[in-house]
């Protein structure tokens, strides 16, 4: 399998006060093609910032991280741009959909930063918007679209650039667990077929049991495995 | 005064803008991208008001006269009394090379205006912007 995602041996201490808070140490793991990881932890261990690392957004203290085998840590800002770009996407817990623009231009607009021609851009958002089951919502701004549409269209987002890589930090947080299981189903659907590597932060253990591997973070270290308080 | 008001405009729309930057941010656009964005959206500002600045201002110097007239009849008090001011006429000259001047000033004021609250925009740290949302 293709190794998309690799971390290597990564520390990550925040200046508190006078002293560093030690959020992780030595953390390593890896993703393949399409398989689905599931990233679960209790708030404040460190899930967010882990993604954030591997969306290179964040700098590890030491450590590296590589994307498709090659060493991406130390690049220049513009470099690791690039990457996020052509190679990741991303869903938040909050959609960050842009209010101004109605489900399809918010799907077109990372592509037209990657450099595609409006047109083009805009039957590839509308094709995925479609397979999220949004053809009929086009023209719908995020205001007027439901919870879990809002969270579909900014899954589509996320895929518009045809990534390798999708991070997803709790993407179902926002959403009742009826939408939620609708969004995570619709969420594997469209990834799976598609063969990309995801890494899922979540809360829902529920969830997490669907996906082909569980990494739990606790106290700085990664394990393997649902928690044992949940079996 | 204008240019400030474009500063702090800015500023703030910066503020308000910060997890539509850092979602543009984690979409690839570079910051290079995000600071063309709010220099484009300032000077559109810078321009804009130029363009009117001048059109109102020429206007009001060409028509000044008239202006003083209409004015000193809806109020019914003689502006620039003339037993006053020993003027039969208000007198407005245009020099265009003043125009021309103000005109430059004013345009270059606006940019370089904009320059400062772009360059927060492009500088803006998208784990930060996101981590409070």
């Amino acid at each position: 399998m293709n190794e998309v995602l690799r971390l290597e041996a990564i520390t990550r201490r925040y200046r508190e006060g006078e002293g560093q808070l030690e959020v992780f140490s030595g953390l390593s793991l890896a993703v393949n093609a399409g398989e689905i990881v599931a990233l679960v932890g209790p708030s404040g261990a460190g899930k967010s910032s882990l993604l954030h690392i591997a969306g290179l957004l964040e700098a590890p203290t030491s450590g590296e991280i590589f994307i498709e085998g090659v060493a991406v840590s130390g690049l220049p800002d513009t470099e690791r741009t690039q990457i996020r770009r052509d190679k990741m996407g991303f869903v938040y817990q909050a959609h960050h959909l842009l209010p101004e623009f109605d489900a399809l231009e918010n799907v077109v607009l990372p592509q037209m930063i990657a450099g595609r021609t409006r047109a083009a851009a805009a039957v590839e958002a509308t094709r995925l918007l479609d397979v999220l089951g949004l053809g009929k919502r086009l023209t719908h701004r995020p205001s007027q679209l439901s919870g879990g549409e809002q969270q579909r269209v900014a899954i589509a987002r996320a895929l518009a650039n045809k990534p390798q890589l999708l991070l997803a930090d709790e993407p179902t947080g926002n959403l009742d667990p009826r939408t939620a299981g609708g969004v995570f189903d619709a969420l594997i659907a469209i990834t799976r077929s598609q063969g990309l590597a995801v890494l899922i932060a979540t809360h829902n253990f529920e969830l997490a049991s669907r996906m082909d591997r569980i990494l739990q973070l606790h106290e700085g270290r990664l394990v393997e495995g649902m928690p044992a308080l949940h079996g | 005064m204008a240019a400030l008001n474009i500063v702090s405009g800015l500023i703030m729309l910066v503020k308000d803008k910060s997890p539509d930057i850092a979602i543009l941010r984690t979409m690839g656009a570079t910051r290079g991208a995000v600071m063309r964005i709010f220099f484009i959206a300032g000077a559109s500002i810078g321009v804009t008001g130029t363009i009117i600045g001048f059109a109102v201002g020429v206007l009001f110097c060409a028509n000044i006269e008239n202006i003083r007239q209409s004015l000193s009849r809806l109020t019914g008090t003689p502006l620039f009394d003339p037993t006053v001011y020993f003027l039969s006429r208000m007198p407005a000259e245009m020099a265009p090379g003043q125009v021309a001047a103000v005109v430059v000033m004013a345009l270059v004021l606006t940019f370089l205006a904009t320059l400062y609250p772009s360059w927060r925009a492009a500088r803006l740290d998208p784990v930060e912007a996101l981590r409070y949302e």
